[in-house]
């Protein structure tokens, strides 16, 4: 255990430390479901016709390139390049086909090396923009990936690619891309659904990582 | 200012790669919005609620992308105070 920062937020108190899990800080604490009355947008905009079965939705990716969007759902991968209207089914292999597509990472350099974290198949791969997939898996704890993060911002240090394994931990594989490797627990709270590499400087020479999970969301640095 | 509820399951993030302050967080209950690298949250009140996953586009920040569970997609322009349904 280390003393690191433990940040509040909504009442404004001055930043304190605590005594949590190594590494990884809760961001947000303050509850209130008061403001989170959203309004209903059922009658906005128009739909576009019939559209695949898609399941339920789990991941969204925008692609840099071309602007077209990615989801990963329960039934599949789909792409789509009318922003939203209409979907096209992402061609797996059999063998990497997947019960569900968790998470999404691209890869910073080449946009179109892209990573997904799936349900029970893993990581899967593909390095021409989707017309080729191949697993990713080597070193995995599990194959259960429910948040993938990537982290390219800094030109001077290899680039790291991150997993999170349900009931496993994270995961991390650098520059060479070969194997993957744990790095620990991941946050206090295990059930990670969302994972970023945000460029803030932690002040000890990295950048965060932050993880949406069941009870708000946390950040630690990936310098380790 | 609100913040994010802490028993509360985030489904999604997003920050900005042009301003990483920028974030967004989606939950059942609704989305969220910090510009402050998470140190506080707004409520977005117009984004649809059941959000499943969130993506901001990778040069315009302003141009926010949201996913439901059920699998529709909403767009904003304006940073995310409002939102059109896409499909």
């Amino acid at each position: 255990m280390r003393t690191i920062q433990r940040r509040v937020t909504g009442l404004r108190p001055p930043i304190r430390t605590a005594l949590i899990q190594p590494r990884w800080s809760r961001v947000v604490l303050i509850a209130g479901l008061a403001t989170a009355i959203a309004l209903s947008l059922a009658a906005l905009g128009e739909t576009a016709g019939p559209q695949p079965d898609i399941g339920h939705l789990h991941a969204l990716l925008v692609s840099p390139t071309d602007g077209s969007l990615w989801i990963g759902t329960h039934n599949g991968l789909y792409q789509s390049s009318d922003e939203g209207r209409t979907w096209q089914r992402v061609k797996i292999p059999a063998e990497l086909a997947a019960m569900d597509f968790m998470s999404f990472a691209q890869d910073p350099i080449n946009p179109k090396v892209l990573y997904v974290g799936t349900h029970n198949r893993g990581v899967v791969r593909t390095m021409d923009g989707g017309e080729t997939w191949g697993s990713f898996s080597t070193g995995l704890g599990g194959p259960d990936v429910h948040a993938l993060a990537v982290d390219g911002y800094n030109a001077a240090q290899p680039r790291r690619l991150y997993a999170f394994v349900m009931d496993k931990g994270l995961y991390r594989i650098l520059g060479d891309l070969t194997e993957w490797k744990r790095v620990d627990d991941g946050p206090s709270n295990p059930d990670v659904r969302a994972l970023q590499a945000v460029n803030i400087p932690t002040g000890m020479g990295g950048i965060f990582l932050y993880a949406a999970t069941s009870e708000g969301i946390f950040r630690g640095p990936d310098c380790f | 200012m609100g913040g994010l509820p802490t028993s509360k399951t985030v489904y999604a993030f997003a920050a900005s790669l042009t301003n990483p302050k920028i974030m967004f967080a989606g939950l059942r209950e609704g989305a969220f919005k910090s510009t402050d690298g998470g140190e506080s949250w707004k409520t977005l009140n117009t984004a649809p609620k059941d959000v499943a996953a969130i993506a901001i586009h990778p040069t315009k920040s302003e141009v926010v992308f949201l996913g439901t569970a059920p699998g529709k997609i909403f767009k904003s322009t304006d940073g995310g105070q409002t939102w059109r349904r896409q499909n």
